[in-house]
């Protein structure tokens, strides 16, 4: 099973609901529901290849795929996504109202949500694991901040959680206040930032609470096993609420790097999915029948530091991004299905990206001449691309410049650097250009644009633009979709048409390989799967 | 030979200290620091944090305070690792390292020496020639290669052995203990090898020759203990490397070793792990080059008697 377009099999599955779904199952669930009694004569056992040991299973603390993947199994929001499309869909919370205006969202939690430990999840939970999240040791705190008080809270200007907008109606009622409409809060409030945790029992057993011993959860399964760098097991959880539709038994999460090892377990069946593949073997593997490629939330693209020369000309960034082959790059190098792009935010949620500057070199001839570079005329300091080390990076890297010596006559140097270092030179803008890549937090292009901000630690180029701050400030008032859309159209074209203090190269894209009895396993643009919904045929 | 031994037992704290301290400093010099990412910290976050882990204040204070922990036996937390703690994963990986290597060790051991002493006893011959040309392979193949050749062999075409994972003693022991013991085993056969036939040559053999003892007294009796003294000496960093196992051998065979760590530590400027890591190998390289020292002085009768 190969999708090439997204959004393709969830429309196909809401049509063909099964006949011997229960009532009480919502539509949109039902489309998950297996039809007949198949699967419950194959061993329900589940094994994935998550590349890496998790780092934490605090969600609290977490800011990885890998450790997200776990968390989901282990722990549950308000709000959880739709595996197909990421709507938000009912999880602790059974439904929620949001005000006229969009500022005040009340959440009515389900009566028969339980923890691992078979006590109620109240709202009281979901308060005190929320004030524990609000805390700077999460990396991820800044998902709190659309809540009236919480950024206050978190640098300690606002010293009484009580003034922070959440507050527990009853047991099983909770409404947030937010200080500005944001169009996608209930995206973030099924982040694991948001899952509630047993408060007493972190404080009980510290970092050790996350031992299969000491954890309570209120996920759909609970951890058996934490082996690490070996295994790590997941069971079924009794106590779960909706445990009648979680049809997993077990879940076997491996923590292997070396990829084509991975590759060797996947044929002999002992892998049911990996998520990452061995790159160097991607055109044999895309002969496989279990291969997959869909779009991902993400962008790969190049820094140009717009304080040294000579990228403080705009004429000279414009004609490096001209003279760019992304078409080449994606067809003849990477050959994995990525989407050549010269715009900066991939599509998501309705929102369609302007057209960008596309290969044109005698345009990029003409605008570095303008600039006074070139034949006669003086010549460009010495330059480089500075990238971390991996073989891919530095394969894009040779390239480009390759094309920049062909198509502008520029020797381009390229520079690998160890990690840190190369985090180290891009953000003291100790660098001509750099590769950098983005991936999206949640389903909206703000996640993309709002890093570009005057002084945003993300920013890392040095570019500032009026015009770019208020463009952003008014869309974040903004809640009208197509309204919303245009602003960020604005946006996205003085950043890749007008001011260009980056250059795009291609959109990312998921793949890798799913053994064909796996089902309930859904393409998304977030490579979010969560295993409530999977099974085996 | 008790002095002496009691002079070099005095000497590892001062070393390990020096060793402590020099690493300390020069894992902060490095730059980039252990919280940074791609993704800039929202504000007040890496304060927390650097307080969180006792990073705070200047770095002579730090090593202050770190050394008072470590004089209680207390490596400190991981960084990375947000779950564990130094001294937990030390003993979650340090085992699997130690029986990998161990049987490594065993197998190119016998190998290596069994090889050496067949070149060496015929010498120039078309049995030297191919043992010595193999033991070059064994040198020069790196493990990346090596490795996935034979699990690929193994387990993909005869499928007789399992791919990777580990499970404590059992088959899935076998190719990666191969793996990693593969260039230690032709180290000791060119070692058996020179050796050997540095002995050979020497006048108290020829001399046994002379006396008409048979060549497998010669060689059992009195040439072998002499020709595994340069084996012996190898023999003390091979334990210490090759028990706190390899990154890529561990990589390929998913074996939940500390090499890793080594390696990964520095990578994620994880200071704390750094330093635990940095101390066991140091700690291992003492023991076993005093291991060694001993040993010389049963196999050598020269030295310990200057003592």
């Amino acid at each position: 099973m190969a999708w090439l377009c997204l959004f393709n099999t969830a429309d196909v599955m809401a049509e063909g609901v099964p006949g011997n779904v229960p009532n009480s199952v919502p539509g949109w669930k039902a489309a998950y529901v297996p039809e007949g009694e198949v699967w419950k004569y194959t061993e329900q056992h589940f094994t994935f290849n998550n590349g890496t040991d998790p780092e934490t299973l605090d969600p609290h603390l977490m800011t990885g795929l890998p450790e997200m993947r776990l968390a989901e199994a282990l722990f549950e929001g308000l709000v959880t996504y739709d595996p197909s499309d990421l709507t938000p869909r009912p999880g602790v919370a059974e439904s929620w109202d949001v005000s006229d205006g969009g500022l005040i969202y009340t959440f009515h939690l389900r009566e028969d949500a339980k923890w691992s430990d078979g006590k109620a999840v109240t709202a009281h939970d979901f308060l005190s694991s929320w004030k524990r999240s609000l805390n700077p040791v999460n990396r991820y705190i800044n998902l709190f901040f659309p809540i009236a008080g919480a950024e206050n809270y978190s640098e300690s200007k606002l010293t009484d959680f009580n003034e922070v907008g959440i507050r527990v109606k009853d047991s099983h009622t909770i409404e947030v206040v937010l200080h500005a409409p944001c169009p996608y809060f209930l995206d973030l409030v099924a982040f694991p930032t948001y899952y509630p945790v047993r408060v007493e029992l972190i404080e009980k057993f510290n970092e050790k609470w996350t031992r299969p011993e000491n954890i309570v959860g209120n996920g759909p399964f609970v951890l058996k096993e934490w082996s690490p760098r070996e295994q790590i097991v997941f069971e079924k959880n009794p106590h779960y609420w909706d445990r009648d539709f979680v049809k997993l038994e077990t879940v076997t999460v491996l923590p292997i790097s070396d990829l084509n090892t991975a590759y060797k377990l996947f044929q002999d069946d002992k892998l049911h999915w990996m998520p990452a593949l061995p790159v160097a073997r991607i055109e044999e593997l895309k002969r496989n029948p279990d291969y997959y490629v869909y779009p991902m939330l993400g962008t790969y693209f190049y820094r140009f530091n717009v304080t040294k020369l000579p990228f403080d000309d705009v004429r000279v960034r414009k004609a490096f991004c001209l003279a760019t082959d992304r078409v080449e790059i994606c067809n003849e190098l990477l050959k994995g299905g990525e989407q050549p792009s010269s715009h900066f935010c991939p599509p998501v949620a309705g929102y369609k990206p302007v057209e960008g500057l596309k290969h044109d070199i005698v345009a990029a001839r003409n605008l570095l001449a303008a600039a006074g570079y070139g034949k006669d005329k003086k010549a460009l300091p010495k330059l480089e691309i500075i990238y971390n080390t991996s073989e891919g990076h530095k394969m894009i890297a040779e390239a480009i410049s390759q094309q920049w010596k062909q198509n502008l006559g520029i020797d381009m140097g390229t520079r690998n650097m160890e990690w840190k270092v190369y985090l180290d030179n891009q953000n003291n803008l100790d660098y001509s250009i750099s590769r950098s890549s983005w991936i999206g937090d949640y389903a909206d292009p703000f996640t993309f644009f709002s890093i570009f901000r005057t002084d945003d630690g993300n920013n890392r180029t040095g570019w500032t633009c009026r015009e770019y701050d208020e463009l952003l400030d008014s869309v974040s008032v903004t809640l009208d979709r197509k309204e919303r859309n245009k602003i960020f159209n604005e946006l996205e074209r003085l950043l890749v048409e007008q001011e260009c203090p980056v250059l795009p190269i291609y959109d990312y894209v998921n793949k890798g390989l799913i053994k064909e009895s796996v089902l309930g396993w859904e393409a998304n643009i977030r490579d979010v799967h969560p295993l409530k919904y999977i099974w085996r045929e | 030979m008790f002095r002496y031994l009691l002079r070099r037992l005095v000497f590892v704290p001062i070393i390990l200290f020096i060793l402590i301290t020099i690493t300390f400093f020069l894992v902060r010099m490095a730059p980039g620091g252990p919280f940074s990412s791609d993704r800039e910290l929202p504000p007040g976050v890496e304060e927390a944090l650097t307080k969180r882990y006792n990073l705070d204040g200047s770095v002579s204070s730090q090593y202050g305070r770190y050394l008072v922990r470590l004089v209680q036996g207390d490596l400190g937390p991981s960084l990375k690792q947000k779950d564990y703690s130094v001294n937990e994963i030390i003993a979650n990986h340090l085992p699997p390292s130690i029986l990998l290597g161990i049987t490594a060790l065993l197998i190119s051991l016998c190998a290596g020496v069994i090889a050496g002493l067949v070149s060496a006893l015929k010498s120039n011959s078309w049995l030297d020639y191919s043992t010595m040309a193999l033991a070059v392979i064994g040198i020069s193949l790196p493990v990346f290669v090596f490795g996935p050749l034979l699990q690929t062999l193994f387990s993909r075409v005869f499928h007789i052995l399992p791919v990777s994972g580990y499970r404590g003693i059992s088959l899935h022991l076998i190719l990666p203990a191969v793996t990693l013991g593969l260039p230690f085993a032709a180290r000791f056969a060119r070692l058996t090898r020179a050796g050997m036939l540095e002995i050979l040559s020497e006048d108290f053999i020829t001399t046994a020759r002379s006396k008409g003892l048979t060549e497998r007294t010669i060689v059992l009796r009195h040439a072998l203990k002499g020709a595994l003294l340069p084996v012996v000496s190898f023999l003390g960093p091979a334990i210490a490397s090759i028990t706190t196992g390899s990154l890529v051998v561990e990589k390929i065979f998913n074996i939940p070793g500390l090499g890793r760590e080594f390696v990964e530590s520095a990578l994620n400027r994880d200071y704390f792990m750094i330093m635990g890591t940095v101390i066991l190998y140091g700690t291992l390289i003492i023991i076993c080059n005093l291991a060694v020292d001993i040993v010389y002085g049963f196999l050598d009768p020269r030295v310990g008697n200057a003592d």
